[in-house]
This record gives structure tokens, sequence and C-alpha cells, in this order.
């Protein structure tokens, strides 16, 4: 297991960020979206936390990971997320 | 505003007359008896007789979160539900995971009222301020797993407590499973959901929020943790296997014929319990409850034979099919064969809603050593053949599911099954206390810390367990390690000194000091599985608390304020019937376990001391003292309910 450092989120630049999601490792924990909803707004809401993880109906325990416009691809459910399901790249990095 | 770390509100339904309303949570209550658990005992001692009829519309189904449900404190995932339960007539703390307790305290509740009965079968949906009793058409008679699916698909994002045809049809020993993951209600939650005609409660992700006082506190400590959560030397097998990983070793030495006569361990089931770990570990997808970093449960899809189940326990494969007394005797069989047989068996018990480990094993065990014996027959049985055999768990499973024939006989436990049965068959009703099964024979694993609390607890006791750590489990460790576990639940220095010494301890009065920290998980709503109950302490506990909430509570306070709630819950039960003479051994602890090479008999923790009923009989005084309790009745104390500011319960 990839072990990650955790970074301060504010001085990391935003616009040549994002997020990679790789739906197949996520076990739906929706650890993401409590650390985005806390982080942005600070408090708890899932409803408008900047990623949304979906339990695909019909497909059992498979997840389809949403960033909505508001992200600004600042690392945080990267940084948090337990099961290596998300990663902050550069925006040149081939993925 | 609701209170930081609430949401505000108590959700009451009347399914008898349809009628819903909504009520604040009283800041005072919220913070005199903190969260699940304790708001949860404190609406159960006001609203539901203790000496009610359990599937009577009287009965009371209260659901509860705590403070931590909302947040993202890791292992936040646990509901809270209480009633008066139908196996035993206790008032069980019943708790499960998946998404349920975020999803409530997102519409803006954080406990649901349910009373009365419907007079037609409906399920109850939540989304914020729309409440709601639908129609179950479509719905009854389906199992738990489909029921999941139907309300997925008409309510997603929603999480799911549903019913199976267990629960419909009354079975005292049904369970079920919240979003096909948290088992819930092992003592017969779902026959009260079944006699309230309430299919399954939806609770639909809302849009309120959960508000914290001190953000950066709480920030800080959840970072804290998360940092020691990843580095957990074991965390890496746990993600590769779920909670097996962390059970295939345990060596479960014998295996019973019946529940008293031993059999010796055939060396080739390790091997193949091996070899069903590595089949095991191929076929499962992880699936984790929120904000779980560890993600123990499972969905195995084993490829080769076209199985796909989902279980919480999936870990007992190899227990359950190797070592079940049930099951019997055997070793042979693929690794394969055993292992879809085994995920077949769950598949069919989880989906009628049936508790087949704290229950139907030691039912199936209990009337095939009967049939065995002679003393019941085909005659009793419907003209059925009982042997140890996967054929007759599954025709006993949908029999008891469906309360058909011999099944009928089975559906309510062992103790009405033997009374049912007649014919003296008490005798054979063994290691059963307050009408459940013990986790394992203390004549085997020396009675510590988890078997004292099979005899005191009138629920499902492993998490009292898990909270004092993993010593719980297993027999010998040295006091060294108790130590570290007496300083983590917070136990006061002068109390260490008094009841530990350099080579033992004494069970009675540690378990009260373990019960004041378990507790807390309950309350808070957090997971007691040892893995992740592992990082947290009184003094975690005491700072999560005071940044969510605002309250500033030390670890003494909180200890005080978990004991108001277990004493509450102790005159709850009282109550309704659960007195000193309910907390004592049965009568077969002091009776040997027959091996043909050797006889066991009880002994303490440490496998040493040969215990005599005097000897328990003195821990249960200890107990009780150390709690502040009468040793003659197990009530508390009119100066212990004083103390705790309970005075409304002095009698």
């Amino acid at each position: 297991m990839a072990s990650k450092k955790p970074t301060s989120q504010a001085t990391l630049p935003k616009r040549n960020r994002r997020i990679i999601a790789d739906e197949s490792q996520c076990a739906g924990c929706m650890t993401c979206v409590l650390r985005c909803s806390f982080t942005k707004d600070g408090d708890f809401n899932l409803s408008t936390s900047r990623i949304q993880v979906k339990k695909l109906v019909g497909k059992e325990n498979e997840y389809q990971i949403i960033f909505s416009k508001d992200c600004d691809a600042c690392g945080v459910c990267a940084v948090y997320c337990p099961y290596d399901a998300l990663t902050r790249v550069k925006v040149e990095e081939k993925v | 505003m609701a209170l930081p770390g609430y949401a505000g509100n108590i959700l009451h339904v009347d399914l008898t007359s349809g009628k819903i309303r909504k009520q604040s949570l009283d800041a005072n209550l919220a913070h005199t008896y903190i969260g699940g658990a304790g708001i949860n005992n404190k609406l159960a001692y006001d609203l539901i007789p203790p000496d009610v009829e359990p599937l009577s519309p009287q009965n009371a189904i209260i659901i509860g979160t705590g403070p931590f449900n909302g947040t993202m404190i890791p292992g936040s995932s646990e509901v809270m539900v209480t009633h008066k339960a139908p196996l035993n007539g206790a008032f069980p703390h019943t708790n499960g995971g998946g998404y349920f307790s975020h999803f409530l305290k997102s519409s803006g509740y954080d406990h649901v009222v349910i009373t009365g009965r419907s007079a037609k079968p409906v399920y109850l949906k939540i989304h914020d301020d729309s409440v709601e009793l639908c129609p179950a058409t479509g719905l009854w008679g389906k199992d738990v797993f489909e029921t999941t699916d139907m309300l997925r698909k008409k309510h997603e994002p929603c999480s799911v407590i549903p019913i199976g045809q267990a629960g419909e049809n009354l079975v005292n020993i049904s369970v079920t499973q919240i979003d096909k993951g948290g088992t819930l209600g092992s003592t017969g939650l779902c026959a009260v959901m079944g006699s309230k005609n309430l299919k399954a409660i939806a609770a639909m992700m809302g849009t309120k929020s959960i508000t914290v006082a001190h953000p950066k506190r709480l920030r800080k400590a959840v970072d804290e943790l998360w940092e020691r959560i990843k580095e957990y030397h074991l965390r890496g097998d746990l993600l590769k296997g779920g909670a097996f990983a962390m059970t295939a070793s345990w060596a479960i030495p014998v295996l019973a014929k019946n529940s008293s006569t031993l059999v010796p361990f055939p060396p080739e089931i390790k091997e193949l319990q091996d070899e069903i770990y590595k089949l095991h570990q191929k076929s499962r997808k992880k699936v984790a409850c929120i904000t779980c970093p560890m993600c123990d449960k499972d969905r195995v899809d084993l490829l080769e034979k076209g199985v796909t189940t989902y279980d919480t326990a999936i870990f007992a494969a190899s227990a359950i099919m190797t070592a079940s007394a049930a099951y019997g005797h055997r070793a042979e069989g693929s690794p394969l064969d055993r292992y879809a047989d085994a995920l077949h068996f769950f598949d069919v018990t989880n989906r009628y809603g049936i508790d087949r480990v704290y229950s139907l094993q030691g039912l199936v065990d209990f009337v095939v050593t009967l049939y065995e014996d002679g003393i019941i027959t085909k005659g009793d049985t419907g003209g059925i053949v009982l042997d140890r055999s996967m054929d007759t768990l599954l025709k006993l499973a949908e029999m008891v599911a469906f309360k058909k024939g011999f099944g009928d006989v089975l559906a309510d436990g062992i103790v009405a099954a033997a009374r049912r049965i007649g014919k003296g068959v008490e005798k054979y009703v063994q290691n059963v206390i307050k009408g459940q099964f013990l986790f394992g024979d203390p004549r085997m694993t020396g009675l510590g810390p988890m078997q004292f609390e099979m005899m005191v607890y009138p629920g499902r006791p492993l998490g009292v367990a898990a909270a004092m750590g993993a010593p719980s489990y297993s027999p010998g460790w040295p006091v060294k390690e108790l130590l570290k576990q007496a300083n983590r639940c917070g136990m006061p220095e002068e109390d260490i000194k008094r009841i530990y010494t350099e080579d033992s301890f004494n069970v009675g009065r540690m378990a009260k000091h373990g019960e004041d920290f378990f507790n807390l998980f309950n309350m808070f709503g957090q997971c007691h599985r040892l893995y992740i109950s592992r990082f947290y302490s009184m003094d975690i506990f005491a700072e999560l608390y005071s940044a969510v909430t605002g309250v500033e509570v030390t670890p003494a306070d909180l200890k005080k304020t978990s004991e108001r709630v277990w004493n509450l819950w102790k005159v709850l039960n009282y109550k309704a019937g659960f007195d000193r003479k309910a907390d004592e051994p049965p009568d077969i602890w002091f009776q040997p376990l027959k091996a043909p090479d050797k006889e066991y008999t009880l002994k303490d923790y440490f496998l040493k001391k040969e215990l005599t009923r005097q000897d328990v009989d003195g821990m249960l005084d200890d107990y009780y003292d150390e709690h502040g309790w009468d040793p003659k009745t197990s009530h508390p104390t009119e100066e212990k309910l004083k103390e705790l500011g309970l005075n409304s319960l002095v009698s």
C-alpha cells in the first residue's frame, strides 16, 4: 500500500493539476466526499461536496466518481483516499 | 441552527395512524446521554413499557445516530437500533454499518422512533423534509438483497434497512444487513419490523449539513488517526482479505461432533483453510462502510462456481465449513467445493434474513444431535432425516424462514425450541445464555473478559470484548498487554492497582471498565470491530467529542457519562427481567467437555486455575460491586443512581 504524505493544500498551485480517479480501486467509503466538503465549506454536506461517489445501480459495488464544475483540484480527496483510487497529477503528465 | 455534531431532530413515525412528526433534539438530552446508545436508551426507557410484548404495536423501534456520524472520523458508520427483542425479551444494543447513519443525518434527523402497526405492508422513506410511508407493493415476499436492490433502483442514492422473508414471518432468529453489508438486529429486530408491517427503511442522501464546533481541532485529531491507521502493519492484509485476513489464523483447535463431545481437529483442516483463504482473496471485491479505511466487508464472485454473495462474515467460511458441528466433522471435498458450499449457505441465510452465526447453526446441531440420539424421529420432523450435511442445513433454513413444519419449532430460538420439543431435551441446551449461543466454549478458551461479558450482556457481547482489545479474544496474554488496554480504556491508576497484579487480574472488576469504554462506541456511532476500534482511546474520544460538539470534556467526564448510559440501560433490562439470575453461568460450564484423550474443565483466563461455580459467583459479586450494583439483585443501588444524576430511576 503506497503511503501518501499529507500535504498542505493551500501551498499547491491549482491550475495545472487535476485529479484522476481509478474507480476500480474505490471501496465506496466516501472519505473523499466528506473531506472535500469539510475543507471547502467547513462542515459536512454529502450533497454539496465537489466530488461525488455514485454507487452504480445494477452493478454491485461499482462506483462512478464525479467531480463538479466547482472542483479546483485542490487534492484533499486524493490525499486522504484510503484505497489509492484518487491521484492528483500535473495536467501535462501522461496518465 | 442545530447543535454541533447533531442533525437536530427526532423523527416520530406512528405506523397505526400514519402520523409523522419532527421534534427538535433537546441540547440537555444530547449532552447528558450522548448519541446513539445514550439517547436511544433514554427514549426507550420513556417510551417502551418494559413488559411490552415485543411483537405488539406498543413496542417501538428506535433508530439512533451519534455525534461522530456524519463527520469524517474513521469508522463513524454505525447506526444503533433499540427495541424490545423477541428472541429473549431484552433491550439489546444492536448496531450496523453501511451508509444509513450518515444518510439519515444528512436529511436532518438524529433519531427515528417508529411505533404502532401499519394496516398494510409499507416502507419508510426519508429524504429531508419529505418523509413518507410508501406501499410495499411488490416488495413483500422479497428477500433482503432483492428488497435492497429494488429500493436502490427507485431512490438511489439511498441506504436501506430491509427485512427478508424470516422477518416477515416473525421469525425471532432473524437478522438483516444494511446495504448488503452491515449486519443488524440479531435478536429479532426483523421480526419486530415484520410485526409492524414495515418492510424496509430507506434513508436517501439528504441536503443538510453537519457542523462541528472546532474544525481545526477535529482536522488535527483525525489527521493523527489517519497517520496511525495507514501505517498499521496488518492493514495490507485486511485490504487483501477483509475480515477473513484477521481471522484465518484463528486456530480453531477442535471440531465438536456436537455441543458436548469433542472430536480432535484433523491436521488436514488447516491446509484446507489456507486453500479456502487463497480462493477468497482471489474472488473478493473490497467493500467499505462509510468512512472506513479498513474495508473488511466483502462481495465475493466465485467465478469457477458461478456463486456471488455479500457478507460481513465471509471470514467464518473456513470455520463453518471445516469446524461447524452443524455441518459435521469432515475434511473431504475440494477447497473450491467447500468454499462454494459455504458461500451458497451464507447467501441463502442472508437473503432470508436468518441469524446463522448465533442461532441457526447451534439449533441445527441441537436437533441433529437429538435425532442421532433417537430422542426425536422422522415423526417429529415431518418425515425429514436430519444429518450433518449441507442439504439438511439448507432445508432447515428454508423451513425456518417460512415457519414451515419443523421449521416453526426452531424459528423462535433454542430455548423455545427445547420447550416445544419437550421430552426432557433441556439438558441438550448447552452453552446458551440469555437465549443465545455463546461464541466459543469457555472450557476451552478460559473464562476471560469476553466470556464474562457473554454472561452479563443481554445482546451480542463481542463488541465489549473488541473494546478491550485482542487479549480479550485469546486466553493467556501477559498482564502487561492487558494493562495497555486498561490505560486505553481510561481506567484510573488507583483502579488499575486494585484490579491487576503482576500475574493476574480480576475479570469481573475489569469488565466494568471495559463496558465504560466500549459503550462510547455505541454512543458516538463508532464501529467497534477490532481493527478500527484499536486506534481509539478514552483520551482520543475526549478530544474528538470536544472538537465536534464544543462541549469540553475530560476522559473522566466521558467515562462518567458512559456509566450513566450503561446504568440506565441496566435498569431498563432489569425491569425486563434481567436480574442476577439471568447473569448466572450455565450448568454445563461446570461439567467436563469430553475429548477422546482428555477432558476440558472450566479454567481462568490463563488456563491455570480450575474454576468452580463459587469462583464464578465471586466474579459476578465483584462485577456488581465495581458497578455499584446490589449483588443480590444486580440492580444499581440508590447511591449509584443518584451519583450519576439518575434520580428519577430511584424507585
